[in-house]
């Protein structure tokens, strides 16, 4: 039966009928002769890559910027995807200057960004218009600093979300509009009626597009439909955060589990700033002025800097992400753990409070459970409670 | 996962049916505390639900709110604006337009009724009445969630009437039971307390007999202090209470035997409990202190404050009259606190506790004890006034050994030049000479502390003095530039979403093991500050403190400033502020004032 099989959850491992775990990447003939194209351009190119999700974009982003690294040197990526971002933490549209090829090719890696966005939660839809300000924004970032040279201009390449019905895709057609690539990569995948339009989609009449380019997901199974690369994204939104909370801590300290990180974090002594030193925002929900420090304690920020000099968008950047540990309202004091260092704090003035969730597996650990732990919780009514109930 | 969706299981009651002590599993939740959830859950069942409704509205924001307290929460908003319930209600955001109240009615009913059996309907395909009807959501609610979604919008009459019952389903099915499944600590604790004494009984009982027997109970004692123990870490403030209580400190006089190993038979502690003899309880509290060697240090800082509060009665005047056990329960606080540092000693001894001078950020070693929390308990030991207590003075003296891995000697000889002030330091130099020579002289000590006493609370006064001027300065220093952001300094282990700090007035923040193991003040220097002190800067960083907030300044050169951790648990910290490190009761014109200059400082 169709519905009980797409009711699969996300956190079981892969469904049976997958491949072998993946090793190696795969590049196939087409998606072979695309990367040669796109990087035999004389001009570095703007490519967006596009396509429904898990048909393999990000796999083919990274096969491209090392395609692309030996002719420019660098290569500027502009990671779009909140829920599963390439090089960035979870809730971040982030812009990356990448000089070194990527060794892993099936896994996103963390890497430190040029410049942040915090958009706060996992996925555009909470609010398209603030997604796509943060995007432009970055877009014009990439603008202003690699492309007026002539002598200096880098290529970029922009990864998008999954989401291409909908909203999604009408995110994806203004992400297009601005962007103004000189080369659009569609993925497609069997099942057509999950593909993007054929075709240059986002423009309304026979304008002069750029350069399109269709290759197909790489995997197929036996009956040659395509294989999607299901991934377990909220396991790796907590990893990436785990691995991005480690940097906390010198290298030379092992934390192998979670348990040993999770004590540490509650151990190691915090940053603190005054209240009336930084301004909080809450990005998606509306918190009455007396309950800010309820809401905020024992969540995860966005540490930004209130960026008003820049005329155009006035969208604070973030330097990372951070746990407020703690709340001292008789000092006055935020206790915020955070690997980014103190130096690049100072200017830190805003905290954005977002809808990112802070990993559970941190907040206990013997002897040091956090409040918001609780024990006792009913939080399931299933007929069991109701079967006990009456009997 | 599968278990959540296993057949209905027997064992599951337990869970509904009343308190059933703690469960396993944990779980996220948008509140810091039961007693948070509980302010909520009263003001959502109130005529005023404008708190609980912005307390909600913050826990929104934190996400992982629960299905129910969400569509309470609306239907509370909804009827707010209805012209139908909020009569009497002043304001003008009443809603006339029945077309938008049916609306929100119909998509609250329709969360609430998705909310229960989306998932269940997802995963079994049995249709939504069929799972309604098992969940026990009443029919009329699937059926307008049928309505409103595929046919007309019900009627606003029918939607009213459908949201009472909603409502009264939703206190019924979560918040009834919800607060049925909240774990009573201290019926917990003393149950297992209880269930402990009477297995060591049994074991004293039948020392002769069979060793499998007593094995089993051994093994029964060991279940049930691990027990104790979680809960030690889920509640220790309620735990130490309890421990405390058990205690006995408020019985009538009864003999004690010279070793304090006494059996307090007199009295019967709860009219349904029998009791647990003291020497029983202190067999508890050094079997949990062996795997939570904090919680000795715990019930020490807790005695400690009791005879602080008993001080501060009788400081105020109050006399013996209203007290009968007055000065007979100070005497036994003192003997415990004798009985606790000796029991902390022990287990220094033993290796059961690691006095370690920091703890380190990944010491996994959860043993260690941080040397300056001893101090700092010290220190609230000297600054009581009882002194003619010997077993006090023992106690002193055994706590600066351990803190001062190196001699007591060393120690008594710094102790007076730390506490007194520049004038008084001259004289007593000589004093604490003599009593290195004569160590061992309890009487001498008594002494140097009754001195050292006297002059802190003299240079308590002078701070109090010197700070009524200090608006002086407040007006005239330059904001000097400051970092917004530095590292915390002194900062012990605590979980997230807690700090450690005794003295937080923020209800929200449960202070855990406040004292003890966290300490707001430089006590990372302690030992600094025992060597190098300079009073003359001590005025200097106090206005310091109030230039820049930064307190920590100021603490590394007050030993005083501790005094202040007195009246926290006495008196309610409202009306206060903490000027020199005392807690001065202010005005609100002075506060503001004061708010005024911060502002103007900032």
């Amino acid at each position: 039966m169709a519905a009980g099989a797409r009711a699969t959850p996300t956190r079981t491992p892969p469904r049976p009928s997958s491949p072998a775990p993946r090793t190696e990447a795969v590049v196939p003939p087409d998606w072979a002769s695309s990367v040669t194209l796109v990087s035999s351009h004389p001009t570095p190119p703007v490519v967006v890559v596009c396509g429904p999700k898990n048909s393999g974009k990000s796999t083919f982003s990274r096969i491209l910027l090392n395609a692309l690294l030996p002719r420019h040197g660098k290569v500027a990526y502009l990671d779009t995807d909140v829920g599963q971002p390439e090089f960035a933490l979870p809730g971040c549209i982030s812009f990356h200057i990448v000089d070194e090829a990527l060794e892993d090719l099936l896994n996103p890696t963390l890497r430190e960004a040029e410049r942040c966005c915090f958009f706060g939660d996992i996925s555009s839809k909470r609010d398209p218009e603030a997604y796509l300000n943060c995007l432009f924004h970055l877009y014009d970032y990439f603008v202003g600093k690699y492309r007026c040279d002539e002598n200096e201009m880098l290529p970029l390449i922009v990864n998008t979300p999954g989401w291409v019905k909908g909203a999604g895709f009408d995110m994806l057609v203004e992400m297009l509009r601005y962007i103004c690539p000189t080369i659009v990569i569609q993925i497609r995948i069997t099942a057509q009626s999950k593909n993007l339009p054929d075709g240059m989609f986002w423009l309304e009449d026979e304008q002069t597009g750029p350069e399109m380019i269709n290759i197909n997901a790489a995997f197929h199974d036996a009956l040659n439909r395509s294989l999607l690369i299901q991934k377990d994204s909220c396991g790796m939104r907590e990893r990436r955060l785990v691995e991005y909370l480690k940097q906390c801590f010198p290298s030379k300290i092992s934390l192998s589990t979670n348990k040993e990180l999770a004590y540490a974090l509650a151990s190691i002594p915090p940053y603190q700033v005054p209240f009336s030193d930084v301004t909080v925002v809450h990005l998606h929900c509306e918190v009455p002025a007396g309950e800010i420090w309820r809401s905020l304690n024992a969540t995860i920020v966005g540490l930004a800097i209130s960026n008003v000099s820049e005329a155009s968008r006035s969208i604070p950047y973030c330097v990372g992400l951070g746990i407020v540990r703690g709340i001292d309202v008789q000092k006055g004091l935020l206790y915020v753990i955070t690997p980014v260092p103190l130096e690049r704090l100072q200017s830190v003035d805003l905290l954005q409070q977002g809808l990112i969730e802070i990993p559970t597996t941190l907040l206990q650990v013997r002897g040091c459970v956090s409040p918001y732990m609780s024990t006792n919780v009913l939080h399931k009514i299933s007929e069991r409670d109701l079967y006990a109930g009456d009997g | 996962m599968a278990a959540a969706e296993a057949a209905p299981a027997p064992e599951a009651s337990g869970f509904c049916t009343g308190s059933g002590g703690l469960s396993t599993g944990r779980k996220l939740v948008p509140w810091s505390s039961w007693a948070e959830w509980r302010f909520v859950r009263d003001g959502l069942f109130s005529p005023f639900p404008a708190a609980a409704l912005r307390r909600i509205a913050a826990w929104r924001s934190r996400g992982s709110v629960l299905i129910p307290v969400d569509v309470t929460a609306a239907f509370v908003e909804i009827r707010l604006r209805d012209p139908f319930f909020r009569s009497g209600l002043a304001g003008d955001d009443a809603m006339e337009s029945e077309e938008m109240l049916a609306m929100l009615y119909s998509m609250a009913i329709m969360r609430l009724v998705n909310g229960f059996v989306e998932n269940q309907h997802k995963k079994t395909g049995r249709s939504i009445s069929e799972l309604a009807e098992a969940v026990g959501i009443p029919r009329v609610l699937v059926d307008i969630r049928h309505e409103s979604s595929h046919r007309n919008l019900p009627s606003l009459r029918l939607l009213r009437l459908a949201s009472i019952k909603a409502f009264d389903w939703l206190k019924c099915i979560y918040w009834d039971r919800q607060t049925n499944s909240i774990p009573d600590v201290e019926v917990e604790l003393k149950l297992r307390l209880h269930e402990i004494a009477s297995f060591l009984k049994e074991n004293d009982s039948k020392e002769s007999k069979s060793g499998s027997k007593r094995k089993r109970s051994e093994k029964l004692i060991v279940k049930a202090i691990k027990y104790a123990r979680r809960l030690y870490y889920a509640y220790p403030f309620e735990v130490v209470s309890v421990l405390l209580d058990l205690m006995q400190l408020d019985a009538p006089e009864s003999p004690e035997s010279s070793d304090m190993q006494e059996i307090h038979s007199l009295g019967v502690y709860h009219s349904s409990d029998t009791q647990i003899s003291n020497s029983d309880m202190k067999t508890i509290i050094v079997k949990l202190s062996e795997k939570e060697p904090r919680l000795l240090l715990s019930v020490l800082k807790s005695v400690i404050e009791m005879i602080e509060a008993k001080e501060e009665l009788t400081n105020k005047g109050e006399s013996y009259e209203f007290l009968p056990v007055g000065p007979s329960k100070v005497k036994r606080l003192c003997s415990l606190v004798l009985w606790l540092v000796t029991s902390i000693k022990e287990l220094k001894d033993s290796g059961y506790i690691g006095l370690v001078h920091e703890i380190g950020v990944l010491s996994s070693d959860k043993n260690a004890v941080p040397c300056f929390c001893l101090a700092k308990l010290l220190r609230k030991l000297l600054n009581l006034s009882i002194t003619g207590e010997r077993c006090m003075i023992d106690a002193a003296l055994l706590l600066i050994e351990m803190v001062n891995g190196n001699s007591v000697k060393e120690k008594l000889r710094k102790l007076p030049v730390l506490s007194l002030p520049r004038l008084v330091k001259v004289s007593s130099l000589p004093q604490s000479r003599t009593i290195c020579n004569e160590q061992g002289s309890l009487e001498k000590a008594t002494e140097t502390l009754e001195m050292f006493k006297l002059q802190l609370k003299r240079q308590k006064n002078a701070c109090l003095t010197e700070t009524g001027t200090t608006a002086g300065p407040f007006n005239t220093s330059t904001p000097e530039k400051h970092n917004r952001w530095s590292v915390a300094k002194s900062w012990t282990p605590c979980p997230i979403g807690t700090i450690p700090c005794s003295f937080s007035s923020c209800a929200v923040l449960p202070a855990f093991d406040a004292v003890d193991h966290g300490l707001e003040v430089a006590t990372l220097e302690q030992h600094g500050t025992f060597d190098e002190v300079d009073h003359s800067e001590r005025f200097e960083s106090q206005s310091d403190e109030l230039d820049d907030g930064s307190i920590l300044k100021i603490s590394r050169s007050s030993p005083e400033y501790d005094i202040s951790d007195m009246p926290e648990l006495t008196s309610p910290l409202k009306g206060r502020l903490l000027v020199g490190g005392v807690w001065k009761k202010v005005s609100e014109e002075e506060l503001l004032l004061i708010k005024s200059k911060m502002k103007l400082l900032l």
